[in-house]
C-alpha cells in the first residue's frame, strides 16, 4: 500500500489520475472501478452514490455513477468504454462505504470493457500513479487526505 | 477608462468587454432597471452587502449610466457576486434597480463562462444539480454537520434522525429526504423539457462540466422512459 | 455673557396624517392581464370565492382567496423547516377549508436565478407558467408559501405583461408541454391569507399572548420586489410600513415591539447562506438580532419567509463564540398562529428543526414542552419499531 500525504493507494491497482478512479482487473475480463482515497476525501461525507443501471453501455470519459456529499455532487467517470455488468448495491444503500473502504467494499461498478487496449493508455500504476496524484493534489491545492469514517482499505 | 487607479483586466481586449456590456444593455429588463443616477447613496445605505463587502450598488448604477466599459468588466468579475439580491436598493428615488442590473450582469458572466463566475459557483454545484434534476433546491439531506457545522449542534441531531423525523411530519408530501417534497415524475419531465427548450441545460455546461454530464444523463433517461427523444427539444430561444 | 433663551417647539409629528392623494403611480397589473386575455394571449385564472379584500401600498385592493387553494410549497420550508409548511396546512384544516397539496409542483426555481444566474427569463417564466397551468388543471388557486417565490412571480408577471416576445416563448413552451398558458389574477402569499384570517384565528385562540413581546421582520422579497403589491393598512404603522405579520401579532394580543433596523434585510443572500455564511451570519446578528435584543428584548421574532427564518435562526449559534448578544427564538407567523390555537409544538410546529431554543418561549406561552416532547417521541418510537409508517394528521392532534 503506497501512501502520499495521508492518501492511500493499493499497489496492485491501476489508476486514472484526472478522473480520480482506480481499476482492478479480474480474470474473467471484467474490471472493478471505484473512487480513489483522494476523491472520497475531496467529497467529504458521502450521502448518496447512484451507479448506472446494469446493462448500460458507457463510453470512455462518461459517467458510471453520480456521487453526492453535503457540499458536492459529481460524476464518477470511466476511462474505458464498456458494458456495466454489475453495480454495487451496498454502496447505494450506505454511501459512507465509499469513505471508509474506497478500494474494497467501495467498488462502484463492474465493467466489461470493449476496447481495453485503446482506452487503457492513460492508466498508470506504481510510481507513475503516485507522482501523477502528487501533481494533481498540488494543482487542486489539496493538503492531505481526510478519513472521516476511518480507513479500512 | 476605469475609475480605479489600479484598474484590473486591462489586458482583456476591449471588444470582449464591450460585447458583454452590450448584452446587459440589450437585456429586456434593462429599460426599466436604470433611469439615471444622481448619486444620492440611498441604495448604499439600505444595502446589507455594502456593510460587509467592498461593494456599492451605486457604483453599478453609475458605471452603467456612464457606459464605463472597463470598470463594468472589473465589477463583472470581482464584485457582482457580493450582492445579496434583497432589492433594498429599490428604495431608489429614481426607481432604479441596481440589484436588477447586477442580475443581468451575472447572467452575462455565466453565459460567457467567465472563470470568476465558475469560481463563485463552484461550492454551489449541488444546488444546481438538485434544482434542475428534482425541481427543489434545498433538501433535507443537505442538513449534514460537515456542511453546516456553524448552524449548531442540532444539525447533527437532525442528520442522525433524518429518516425517522421526516416520517414524523403530518403532510404526506413531506415524507422525503432527498428532495424537499414528493415531486411527481410528470413535473420533473416537464421541467426537463423546459430546461432543454430554453437552453438552460447547455448553460450549465459552461459552468460545471461534471454537473452538466450528470444532468444530461438523468434527463435523457427520464425522457426516454416516457418515449421522448431529448434531441427533439431544441433551444427555441436561438430561433 | 447671557445664554440665549431655550426655544421649545412642539413636535407636529403626532398630528401628521398620511393621506394618499391622486391616482396610484403604477399601472394596475390586473387590468393589463385582462387586456391580454381579451386579445387571446393567455388565460387569467380568477380568484375563487370566498375572498377577503385587503389594501395594498398605493390604495388599490387585492383579493385574497380564503379556500380552494393550491399550495405552492417552498423548498427551504419543506426541506429544512417542515413545521412551517405543516402549520400552514394545519391552520387550513382547523377551519375545515378546502385546499390541495400537490405533487405536480416544482419550486419556483428562483435559486437558479437570484443565487446563481444559471437560468434565463424564458426558463423562469415557463416554470411559473407550468405551475400556474397545473393549478388551474387541478381546479385550485395558487397560494404561494415562499416569500422569494412570491417576489419572483411578481417580477415574472411584469415581464410577461410588458414583453410580447417573452409571452410568445412561453406559449410555445406550454404548447410543447401540452398545457395552457395561464396566469393568476393575483399572486397571493400565504402570509396574506394569514393576515386575512387573523381575526378568525384570534377567535379560536386558546393561549394568552398578552405577555409575549414580538419583533417582526418583514421579508425583503415580500415588500421590496414590485413594491406596490404588498399589504398596507392605515391602522398599522399609519400605512407607512407593510402591515403583514404585524397585523397577526396584534390580533393575537401580543406586543409588536419596534426596533431601529426593522427595514433591514436579514442577510440571507441565497448563495451567501450556503457558501459565504460569514456575511449572512454577521449581518443577521449585528444588524438584526442584537438590535432587537438591545432595543426590544423580544420573546420571539416572527417573520414570514423561509430564508428569513433560516438566516435569523441559524445565525445565532456560531456567534456565541464571540460573546454576541443573541438568543431569540425565530418562527413563522403560521407557526405562531398555530401555537396560539393550541397546535402541538413538535407534531405540528416541528420546533425541533429550529436552532435557537424555544423552550423558554413555550413556557411563557403556558405550553408543557416536556410532555409535548414525550408525545412526539412516542410517535417516533412507533415509527422506528415499524408499527406505523408515518405520523398522520390524527396522530399530530391526538
Amino acid at each position: 500500500m503506497a501512501e502520499l500525504k495521508n492518501c492511500m493507494f493499493p499497489d496492485e491497482l491501476l489508476y486514472h489520475v484526472a478522473f480520480n478512479v482506480w481499476i482492478r482487473k479480474n480474470d474473467d475480463g471484467t474490471l472493478y472501478l471505484g473512487m480513489t482515497d483522494i476523491a472520497q476525501s475531496m467529497a467529504g461525507n458521502i450521502i448518496h452514490c447512484r451507479p448506472k443501471k446494469v446493462g448500460r453501455n458507457v463510453k470512455a470519459g462518461k459517467s458510471v455513477a453520480t456521487v453526492e456529499s453535503g457540499k458536492w455532487v459529481g460524476p464518477v467517470k470511466t476511462p474505458l468504454s464498456g458494458e456495466i455488468v454489475a453495480a454495487n448495491n451496498d454502496v447505494e444503500n450506505d454511501a459512507t462505504i465509499l469513505n471508509r473502504s474506497p478500494y474494497n467494499q467501495g467498488w462502484i461498478v463492474r465493467l466489461l470493457p470493449n476496447s481495453y487496449d485503446e482506452d487503457s493508455t492513460e492508466l498508470v500504476s506504481g510510481e507513475d500513479a503516485i507522482s501523477g496524484f502528487d501533481a494533481y493534489m498540488a494543482e487542486k491545492d489539496m493538503g492531505e487526505c481526510v478519513h472521516c469514517e476511518g480507513f479500512e482499505g | 477608462m476605469s475609475i480605479y487607479k489600479d484598474a484590473k483586466y486591462m489586458d482583456v481586449p476591449y471588444e470582449e468587454k464591450l460585447k458583454l456590456f452590450n448584452e446587459v444593455k440589450e437585456d429586456m429588463r434593462y429599460d426599466y432597471s436604470l433611469y439615471g443616477c444622481y448619486e444620492c447613496g440611498i441604495c448604499v445605505a439600505a444595502c446589507p452587502s455594502a456593510r460587509f463587502y467592498d461593494f456599492s450598488p451605486r457604483v453599478f448604477a453609475q458605471i452603467m449610466a456612464r457606459e464605463d466599459v472597463d470598470t463594468f468588466y472589473e465589477l463583472l468579475n470581482d464584485n457582482v457576486w457580493d450582492c445579496s439580491q434583497c432589492y433594498s436598493c429599490t428604495r431608489c428615488p429614481r426607481q432604479n434597480n441596481p440589484g436588477g442590473i447586477i442580475l443581468m450582469m451575472r447572467d452575462a458572466a455565466v453565459r460567457a463562462g467567465l472563470q470568476s463566475a465558475k469560481d463563485a459557483l463552484r461550492a454551489y454545484s449541488r444546488i444546481i444539480y438538485k434544482v434542475m434534476s428534482t425541481g427543489t433546491q434545498v433538501t433535507p439531506d443537505m442538513l449534514q454537520p460537515d456542511f453546516f457545522p456553524d448552524w449548531g449542534t442540532d444539525v447533527k441531531e437532525v442528520a442522525e434522525n433524518l429518516d425517522v423525523w421526516r416520517r414524523a411530519i403530518p403532510p404526506e408530501t413531506l415524507h422525503t429526504t432527498e428532495l424537499a417534497w414528493d415531486v411527481s415524475e410528470k413535473t420533473r419531465l416537464e421541467l426537463y423539457m423546459i430546461w432543454k427548450l430554453t437552453g438552460n441545460l447547455e448553460l450549465i455546461e459552461g459552468i460545471d462540466e461534471g454537473i452538466y454530464m450528470i444532468l444530461e444523463e438523468i434527463m435523457e433517461e427520464l425522457l426516454d422512459d416516457h418515449g421522448y427523444d431529448i434531441d427533439d427539444f431544441e433551444n427555441i430561444l436561438e430561433e | 455673557m447671557e445664554q440665549a433663551p431655550a426655544v421649545h417647539t412642539e413636535s407636529k409629528a403626532p398630528m401628521r396624517e398620511f393621506v394618499r392623494k391622486g391616482k396610484p403611480p403604477t399601472e394596475d397589473y390586473r387590468e393589463k392581464l385582462f387586456e391580454l386575455e381579451a386579445k387571446g394571449e393567455l388565460e387569467v385564472h380568477r380568484v375563487p370565492d370566498p375572498i377577503m379584500e385587503v389594501g395594498t401600498k398605493y390604495g388599490r385592493t387585492k383579493k385574497i382567496p380564503l379556500e380552494h387553494t393550491w399550495h405552492h410549497k417552498s423548498c427551504g420550508q419543506c426541506g429544512h423547516i417542515p413545521g412551517y409548511s405543516t402549520s400552514i396546512f394545519w391552520l387550513h384544516r382547523q377551519f375545515d377549508l378546502d385546499y390541495f397539496d400537490p405533487k405536480d409542483q416544482s419550486s419556483c426555481t428562483a435559486w437558479n436565478y437570484y443565487a446563481s444566474s444559471t437560468s434565463n427569463t424564458a426558463a423562469q417564466a415557463a416554470v411559473a407558467a407550468r405551475n400556474f397551468a397545473q393549478a388551474k388543471l387541478d381546479g385550485y388557486y395558487p397560494l404561494i408559501h415562499c416569500g422569494t417565490s412570491f417576489g419572483h412571480y411578481k417580477e415574472t408577471r411584469e415581464e410577461i405583461i410588458h414583453h410580447p416576445e417573452l409571452r410568445d416563448q412561453v406559449r410555445r413552451i406550454m404548447d410543447r408541454l401540452k398545457m395552457p398558458f395561464v396566469f393568476p389574477e393575483e399572486i397571493v402569499h400565504y402570509s396574506e391569507w394569514v393576515h386575512a384570517m387573523r381575526h378568525r384565528i384570534a377567535e379560536r385562540q386558546v393561549l394568552d399572548f398578552s405577555d409575549i413581546t414580538v419583533t417582526v421582520h418583514p421579508a425583503c422579497h415580500y415588500h421590496k420586489l414590485v413594491v406596490e403589491d404588498a399589504i398596507y393598512d392605515r391602522e398599522l404603522y399609519d400605512g407607512q410600513r407593510t402591515a403583514i405579520v404585524t397585523g397577526l401579532v396584534e390580533a393575537l394580543g401580543a406586543k409588536a415591539a419596534d426596533y431601529s433596523t426593522w427595514h433591514d434585510c436579514c442577510g440571507f443572500g441565497f448563495r451567501h447562506i450556503l457558501v459565504s455564511r460569514d456575511f449572512s451570519r454577521s449581518f443577521a446578528t449585528i444588524r438584526k438580532i442584537e438590535r432587537m435584543k438591545e432595543e426590544a428584548d423580544p420573546d420571539v421574532t416572527i417573520t414570514h419567509d423561509t430564508g428569513c427564518v433560516t438566516t435569523l435562526d441559524k445565525s445565532q449559534f456560531a456567534v456565541q463564540a464571540h460573546g454576541r448578544n443573541v438568543g431569540i427564538p425565530v418562527m413563522a407567523d403560521s407557526q405562531f398562529a398555530a401555537l396560539s390555537m393550541g397546535a402541538h409544538p413538535y407534531n405540528v410546529c416541528q420546533l425541533h428543526w429550529h436552532g435557537v431554543d424555544s423552550k423558554p418561549l413555550l413556557e411563557k406561552m403556558g405550553i408543557d414542552h416536556v410532555k409535548a416532547w414525550k408525545e412526539f417521541e412516542a410517535i417516533t418510537e412507533r415509527i422506528e419499531n415499524e408499527e406505523i409508517d408515518f405520523m398522520t394528521w390524527e396522530d399530530a392532534d391526538a
